[in-house]
């Protein structure tokens, strides 16, 4: 499991020795960051806990606000996200 | 050794900005800990489940496998398309890889690459505006403490198996989440072509979950890409209509 997983993740990057990726700035590699990170995280909050989607929805959404409000650094919007999926989760 | 020799100051910037990414796996890495032992895997079993397959899912549903019984086939066959996506994500991480690295240091950095390191190292505020490659010290830094702590994490898990109450695990578990959507929302707010790409993946991912079940990530990703290409090149042949004077002397236009 482990040897497939590092294949997978170095061998693009050995490829690139031998022959660098072009790339424009509209290419599709470009869109992959944003792409791979939607498809991951916004499905994913909600079916974080099976029985109680209310779990991660109140997190997602508490990390929603904290971003959008703007003052909140990375580790306090995690950190607070967390206590309000404990408090829902002890509910 | 010349090879893994550290730049100071760019190894200590990585360091701060694995911070975010440490505090997110704290409490997934103790889920994973707690979740193996539960399932009757041994200890050394669940620990190098974390220290060799370093990689979120996969481990979860590989320790679900073995747990089960599998055959080593069918491990490996769902890990594969599981971790298919870590290709891409590689492929695009490599626009900020130094090309003149050593084997050594590249193989590091390529096994250091999770969802949360590439987030960070290519869409957080700073790394977006920076133009061209990292520098290996960087990357070294970014992605030493998250593997560090997955293990010292992992590892407290399993010791603390019986004595914290399961229930509370999917709460915990939402610490990486809320870190992907601090990355994710400024980007969608920035213009209309990512809120379109972060839409398409995220309805993909929602439509197809139930038909393809662990790859539906990995065709999602795909799809919100493809779309957002295709809405890119689409307006840059709107602008060239609009403006035919961007044509160069003697192009023609098709």
């Amino acid at each position: 499991m482990g040897f497939i997983t590092f294949i997978l993740r170095v061998f693009p990057l050995y490829l690139l020795k031998i022959k660098p990726v072009e790339q424009g700035n509209n290419g599709f590699i470009n869109f992959l960051p944003l792409s791979v990170l939607c498809a991951l995280t916004i499905p994913g909050i909600f079916k974080v806990d099976d029985t109680d989607p209310f779990v991660g929805t109140s997190a997602g959404l508490t990390a929603l606000l904290l971003v959008l409000w703007g003052k909140m650094p990375f580790f306090g919007v995690i950190c607070l996200s967390v206590l309000v999926a404990l408090i829902v989760k002890l509910i | 050794m010349q090879i893994l020799k550290i730049n100071t100051p760019f190894f200590r910037q990585g360091l701060v900005d694995s911070i975010p990414i440490v505090i997110g796996y704290i409490p997934a890495c103790l889920t994973f800990g707690l979740v193996g032992k539960a399932m009757s895997l041994s200890s050394w079993e669940v620990f190098l489940l974390s220290a060799f397959v370093y990689a979120g899912a996969s481990q979860f549903i590989g320790a679900k496998l073995l747990a089960a019984g599998a055959a080593a086939p069918v491990i490996l066959l769902v890990t594969f398309i599981i971790n298919l996506r870590y290709l891409f994500i590689s492929m695009s991480f490599s626009q900020k890889v130094p090309k003149s690295l050593h084997v050594i240091q590249r193989s590091l950095i390529g096994f250091g690459l999770t969802e949360e390191v590439y987030a960070v190292g290519v869409m957080s505020k700073r790394n977006k505006e920076l133009k061209g490659e990292h520098p290996p010290a960087y990357l070294i830094g970014l992605e030493l403490p998250p593997y560090v702590i997955t293990l010292l994490a992992t590892w407290i898990g399993i010791m603390l198996a019986e004595l914290i109450p399961s229930f509370i695990l999917p709460a915990l578990n939402t610490s990486l989440y809320a870190l992907l959507i601090a990355l994710i929302v400024p980007q969608l707010q920035a213009t209309r072509q990512n809120l379109m790409i972060g839409l398409s993946a995220t309805m993909s991912s929602w439509v197809l979950a139930p038909y393809l079940g662990n790859a539906t990530v990995l065709f999602a990703m795909l799809i919100g890409a493809g779309i957002g290409s295709f809405v890119s090149r689409k307006s840059k042949k709107t602008r060239e209509k609009m403006d035919p004077s961007d044509t160069p002397r003697g192009e023609v236009k098709l």
